[in-house]
Order: structure tokens, then sequence, then C-alpha cells
């Protein structure tokens, strides 16, 4: 009987165990992670940037509007074009009265190329509801903080190339009118599901 | 006499090596690229390489619109893009086309001379390890442009009016 109770309760434990990590790594792959717990409070925060017609922008510029926060570089020929791109075909399918509640906002990780005029003439390219913020150094490190944001510089010796380079992270993140994050979407995502989610928010779901 | 045997020989070697060409024939498709900002400095070019039989490199590529012309590749490790040159150029195998597009393989055009405008076009020469020199003409569409054009068929085939040797 004792015995019993022995393998009775070790059973239990293992699977007790097989469970808990199962959780914990359905947890780890969710995409929802983000949004729970510590992701909610640690994604935005302080920022001082300057936007592409010479504009001081902060964290209380993203009050009062759904924010689409992006980060990348204007010398990159493919990942940020391709993201920009998505956000702008998510903007369009907005209704007039959606778009002027949302705004999208494109931060530079690389000041020393992306100056207000380069910026300016970058985003131009895109959508006009899609703001370009550069800074100096200091400011774009302390806004890629807030934002989790990874980017590093890779010299042309380093990368191998003739001009040097950005690693940066590509995920774009959903902010709500008091600035808080929402959501973050990976690269490619579709621009229906970010229409999706501005929709939601709005409704306030 | 001696001049007469060796011109003789090179014609036979150039004639060879058009034959060899011939054989292993790349080709060149949906070249397109992306509209740049007014002061751009860097472009990309994506195209679709294949091969009838055997198997070729595509080792670099030049265009009179960029300073510089790199054969690059994107990695996504944990949401993190990081874009590398390819080292020792890009395969090509029969039975598989090789794609560069957006996210992957590119051709990255470094230096711009020029913005590149939608609804322009311009040339690209690639250079393969067996076909040699193969031209292009790439059409500049949307900035953020995922794919060619529907209903253009740009091929461009080596060996045909393209080829430069």
């Amino acid at each position: 009987m004792r015995r019993r109770t022995f393998w009775t309760g070790l059973a239990v434990l293992a699977t007790a165990a097989l469970l808990g990590s199962v959780v914990l790594i359905a947890d780890r792959l969710s995409p929802q992670r983000a949004e729970q717990g510590q992701g909610r409070a640690a994604i935005g925060g302080p920022f001082s940037l300057t936007d592409h017609t010479g504009q001081a922008v902060t964290q209380d510029s993203l009050k009062g509007k759904l924010s689409l926060v992006y980060f990348g570089y204007s010398f990159c020929p493919d990942i940020c074009p391709t993201d920009l791109q998505l956000i702008a075909q998510a903007l369009d399918q907005l209704s007039p009265e959606e778009l002027a509640d949302t705004q999208a906002f494109f931060v530079s990780i690389d000041p020393e190329r992306d100056t207000v005029a380069q910026m300016a003439d970058y985003v131009a390219l895109f959508h006009p509801s899609i703001r370009g913020l550069t800074g100096t150094p200091d400011q774009i490190a302390e806004a890629a903080k807030s934002y989790r944001a990874y980017y590093k510089k890779v010299s042309a010796a380093e990368a191998g190339t003739s001009d040097y380079l950005m690693d940066h992270s590509a995920f774009i993140y959903l902010m709500n009118r008091e600035g808080d994050f929402v959501r973050v979407f990976g690269h490619g995502v579709n621009p229906g599901e970010m229409v999706e989610w501005v929709r939601r928010v709005r409704a306030g779901q | 006499m001696r001049m007469f045997t060796r011109s003789l020989l090179i014609s036979a070697a150039a004639g060879l090596l058009l034959v060899g060409a011939a054989q292993a024939e790349v080709s060149v498709s949906n070249p397109f690229s992306r509209a740049s900002a007014p002061q751009a400095k860097a472009g990309a070019a994506f195209l679709t390489l294949n091969i009838d039989a055997g198997a070729d490199k595509l080792l670099s590529a030049s265009s009179p619109v960029a300073e510089r012309t790199e054969l690059h590749t994107h990695l996504m490790e944990g949401g993190i893009a990081k874009m590398r040159p390819v080292e020792g150029g890009i395969p090509v195998n029969a039975g598989t086309p090789t794609e560069l597009k957006p996210g992957g393989l590119h051709i990255m055009l470094m230096g711009l001379k020029a913005p590149l405008k939608q609804g322009d076009s311009f040339p690209l020469t690639l250079k393969f390890e067996k076909a040699g020199d193969v031209s292009v003409t790439v059409p500049v569409q949307g900035p953020g442009a995922m794919a060619p054009m529907q209903g253009h068929d740009h091929t461009n085939h080596g060996g045909h009016a393209g080829h430069q040797h």
C-alpha cells in the first residue's frame, strides 16, 4: 500500500513537471507573450526626438492617437522598405476617420546617416501619415531602450562591405492613445492584421 | 606562320568558350528594383536565376547607376535583421530557381548616382563564373515592391542579345 502511494505520488509529480515545462515552452513560443505581464510595462517609454519636418516629438506625442512605431534606417534597401510599405498599406486600408486617429513613426537607429532632411526624403516615399524620427546618438539610444529595440553598427571592415551596415530588430509596435503598448507585429506582417488591431483598440477591445 | 597558328588557336579557344557558355545557359528573369528617395545612397535589385543544366555561380554585378554593387543577403535572427555580403558568390543549380528577393538575397546598389524613379529602368550586368557577363534591364517599381509587376516578362537569356563576351 505504502509502495503504491509512493509510485502514484511520483507519477503525479512527473506529470506536473512535464505539464509545467510544456506550459513554459508554449508561453515562450506564444506570439501574445509580449502582450502579457512584464511585456506590457516594458515596451514604450520616454524619448525625445525630432521629426522629418524639424518638430520635436516625445512620448507625449503618442497621446490622443493610436501609433505604429518602427525602428530602422533609410540606408536599408530591403527590410525597412518592406515593413514601411506594409504600414503604408495598413494605413491605406483605414477609413478617413480611422486614419485621422492613427499615426506612424519610423525611428532611425542610424543617426550618422539619417539627418532630418534625409528622413523627410525617405518617409515621403511611403505615406504622408508616417513621420520619420531622428536625433543625436544619445537620443536614439534612449528611444531604442524604451522600446527594447536592438541595433548595432557593423563597420565596413567587419561586414566585408564598402560601407557600414546596421543590424536592427524589425518589429512594429502598436501603442494605444495613452501611449501604452498593445501589441508587436513581426517583419512581413499582413497589413490586414494591423488594421484589425487598430480597429480593436479603437473599439475598446 | 607562328603568328597565324597562334591566332588560330586563340580563335578556337574563343569558340570553345562560346560553346561552353551556350551549354550551361543561365537565364535571368523577373528583375525589379524599388524606387529610392531623392537623396538615397542605397538601393537593391531583385531577380530570379535559372540554369538549364549543370551549375554556375553569380560572382558579382555592376551597374552604371551605382558606384559599387555588392551581393548581399539578409539573415533574420530572433527578429533582428542582419544584412551581410554573400561570400563566394551565389550558386545557380539546374532544377531549382535561385531567387533574389526582398528579405533574402539581393544585389545591393551602393552610392547611387541618381535616385531610382518608379517607371524608369536601368542596366545591370551580372558576372557568372561560367556564363560570363549577362546584361539585364531592371525596371524600377514602387518603394516597397515585393515582386515584379504582373504581365511583364523581362526574361533575359544568356547567349542572346544580352550576352556580352
